[in-house]
Parts: C-alpha cells; sequence; structure tokens
C-alpha cells in the first residue's frame, strides 16, 4: 500500500493549494488513502502490462489484466457516480449504481477469466479483433488445399 | 432627464461576458456534482414568466441551490462564459472518452463470456464481411481514439498523482504533448499490419496451375 510514499514529492504537493489539501485530507482518513493507492496501483499495473505483453509469457499477462482492468473499472464508475449521482441528494440511486457497477465489474472478471481459460485469452482476443479489418504485411500466398 | 447626457453613457447591465483574464484559467469540470440536483429541482419546481413569485409561493426549496434554480438563475460555473481552454476541455474530454472506452471494453469483453462465442469463429465472421479496408481502418481509428487518450492522459494523471507538473507551462506542455501522442498512436493503431494468418491469401486463379 505504502510502496509509493517514497516516491512521492510531498513538498511539491503542499505547493499547491489545492493538490495539498487532497493530499493531507486523503493521508488523514485511511480507508480513502487506502482506496486511492489501489486504484494508481491497479492504473500503473496495467500500464506495465504493454511492456510486460512482449517480456512475459502470455498467460501472465492475461492473468494480471484480469485481475486488475475489473478493479480499475470499478474505481472509474465509482468517480463518475459520486460526481453525477451525489450521495445527498439521491442516496438511493447512489447505492443502486454502486451495485449495479459491482455487478459490471465482477461479470467482467468472470469473463476475463473465461477467455483466458477457455479461450485464446484476454490480449490474443483484443490481437485477433485488431486484426479484422488490417492491411496485410506483405502479400504472401498460400496454396489453397 | 433626455439629453443630459446620462442616457447615452449608461451602458446596459446584460452585455455578453468578456473571457476572463488568464488569472481566472482554473480547472472547471464539464459537469460539477453541484449541478446535477439543481438541474433535477429545477424540473420538479418549474420555470415559469413569474418564476420568482412562483418559488415563494410553492413550498420553499431546501436549499439555496434550488432556490435559485427555481428562480431561473444561471448556475455557478456557468460554462458558457468561459473561453475554452486546453485544461478544461481536455479534463471533460478524458472522463467522456473514458466512459466510451470503458463502456467498448465491458460490452466487447462481456459479449464473450455471456455468448460463449468463440474468439476466433467472431474474428473470421467479422473478417468474412463486405466491408471495405478504408471502413474499417476509419473505425478503428474511431476506437483507437479514446484507447490512446485515456492511456497517455493516463500517464499526465499519475504524474501529477506524485506531485509533478503542477505548474502552468508544465501542465499546458504535457497537454500537448498528451494531444501530439494520441493523435499519432491513434492513427499508428488503425494502420497497424495485421498478423501472419490475415495476410494469408487465395493464390489468384490467373496464378493457379
Amino acid at each position: 500500500m505504502f510502496a509509493l510514499r517514497p516516491f512521492i514529492n510531498r513538498q511539491a504537493v503542499q505547493q499547491t493549494a489545492a493538490a495539498g489539501a487532497l493530499a493531507r485530507r486523503s493521508m488523514s482518513t485511511g480507508s480513502a488513502h487506502t482506496a486511492w493507492t489501489v486504484d494508481r496501483l491497479s492504473a500503473v499495473g496495467i500500464a506495465l502490462m504493454i511492456p510486460g505483453y512482449f517480456v512475459l509469457p502470455s498467460a501472465a499477462v492475461d492473468s494480471i489484466l484480469a485481475g486488475l482492468i475489473p478493479v480499475h473499472l470499478y474505481f472509474g464508475f465509482g468517480s463518475c457516480i459520486t460526481d453525477y449521482i451525489p450521495k445527498r441528494s439521491m442516496p438511493f440511486l447512489n447505492r443502486a449504481a454502486g451495485v449495479l457497477s459491482l455487478a459490471v465489474c465482477a461479470a467482467t472478471f468472470v469473463s476475463m477469466t473465461h477467455l483466458n481459460s477457455r479461450d485464446i485469452g484476454v490480449t490474443a482476443t483484443l490481437r485477433e479483433l485488431w486484426s479484422v479489418g488490417g492491411r496485410p504485411k506483405e502479400t504472401t500466398y498460400v496454396q489453397s488445399s | 432627464m433626455p439629453g443630459d447626457g446620462l442616457e447615452a453613457g449608461r451602458k446596459p447591465n446584460h452585455t455578453t461576458p468578456s473571457p476572463p483574464p488568464a488569472v481566472f484559467r482554473l480547472h472547471l469540470p464539464l459537469l460539477p456534482y453541484t449541478m446535477f440536483p439543481a438541474m433535477m429541482s429545477r424540473f420538479a419546481v418549474g420555470r415559469s414568466a413569474t418564476g420568482l413569485g412562483r418559488a415563494m409561493m410553492s413550498t420553499t426549496p431546501q436549499t439555496t441551490l434550488a432556490k435559485s434554480a427555481a428562480m431561473g438563475r444561471p448556475m455557478s460555473p456557468d460554462l458558457s462564459i468561459y473561453q475554452p481552454q486546453i485544461t478544461s476541455v481536455m479534463s471533460g474530454l478524458y472522463r467522456i472518452t473514458s466512459i466510451i472506452f470503458a463502456g467498448t471494453f465491458v460490452l466487447s469483453i462481456n459479449y464473450f463470456g455471456l455468448t460463449g462465442a468463440h474468439v476466433q469463429k467472431t474474428v473470421n465472421e467479422l473478417k468474412s464481411l463486405d466491408v471495405s479496408p478504408a471502413v474499417w481502418t476509419t473505425a478503428k481509428a474511431a476506437i483507437a481514439l479514446p484507447i490512446t487518450y485515456h492511456f497517455w492522459n493516463g500517464l499526465r494523471h499519475l504524474m501529477w498523482d506524485t506531485g509533478r507538473g503542477f505548474t502552468m507551462p508544465s501542465v499546458y506542455k504535457t497537454g500537448y504533448a498528451v494531444i501530439g501522442l494520441t493523435f499519432a498512436s491513434a492513427v499508428g493503431l488503425a494502420m497497424l499490419p495485421c498478423n501472419k494468418e490475415c495476410s494469408k491469401k487465395q493464390v489468384p486463379a490467373s496464378l493457379q496451375k
């Protein structure tokens, strides 16, 4: 949880009034700070999977992405819900949207795991889908059998 | 009194506001959370020509925001008076494109999970569609743009999260860099040559023995 701390330039954070206030508030409340860190770690982890795709075997990248992407989605949906369906004025809708986003993220996790275990895997799926409509690298003719 | 010169010198109060000076180049989210309940209350109380009277006669609105909305006052921040700036526009677009990206990803991944369709079969079906390569490339660029923007601007946000790059010149510099990288990488992805399987072509009849 606190692995990012030495990397964070606390002085620079506090030089900017808004960012400084945010950092102080989130660091004083434990759970908010933990959620913030988990959110950032999921983002960094997903970004690292781009070089990881070329270094690690595909199955490992697929598993890591299946774990991290639903978490990242959940935090992203959570930000939208906080902003547009505020708890103060719409308590029920806020709660319902939170449950719905959790369900969507759980379904996405299950679907990604399904692709990893029963199909060609998440990264291969994206690669194959992206190959649709792609121009051939070079025209190689294959003898039809 | 007419002719005393006062009327000629007086300006109406309701002129179009000039763009704010550079000091007020603040970060303004496109839809602040305070706007939404206020808009809802506007529907609830209603707006009429006698807005003020109705607002005073009807049940007293609970919040200042609801009262202002009922009287037809413009909401603050009234985004229409601000000149669009790279900071606010990029911030709003980040949220919008992220939602588009998330929707695309969730729908396409869950399509396979919920229907149990096989990836290779689906891809082959898509490849057999009669769609010109130009249309495919355009569609892929449209799909790639939110993804590349989310990636590059996400890196920018991670930089901000470590407390770096908060000066105004830095914000603008990284903003322009993100815009450039977004378009460049989206075009690159859209024009990416496909893998080996897709480059296989049947031997044309003229070349066959």
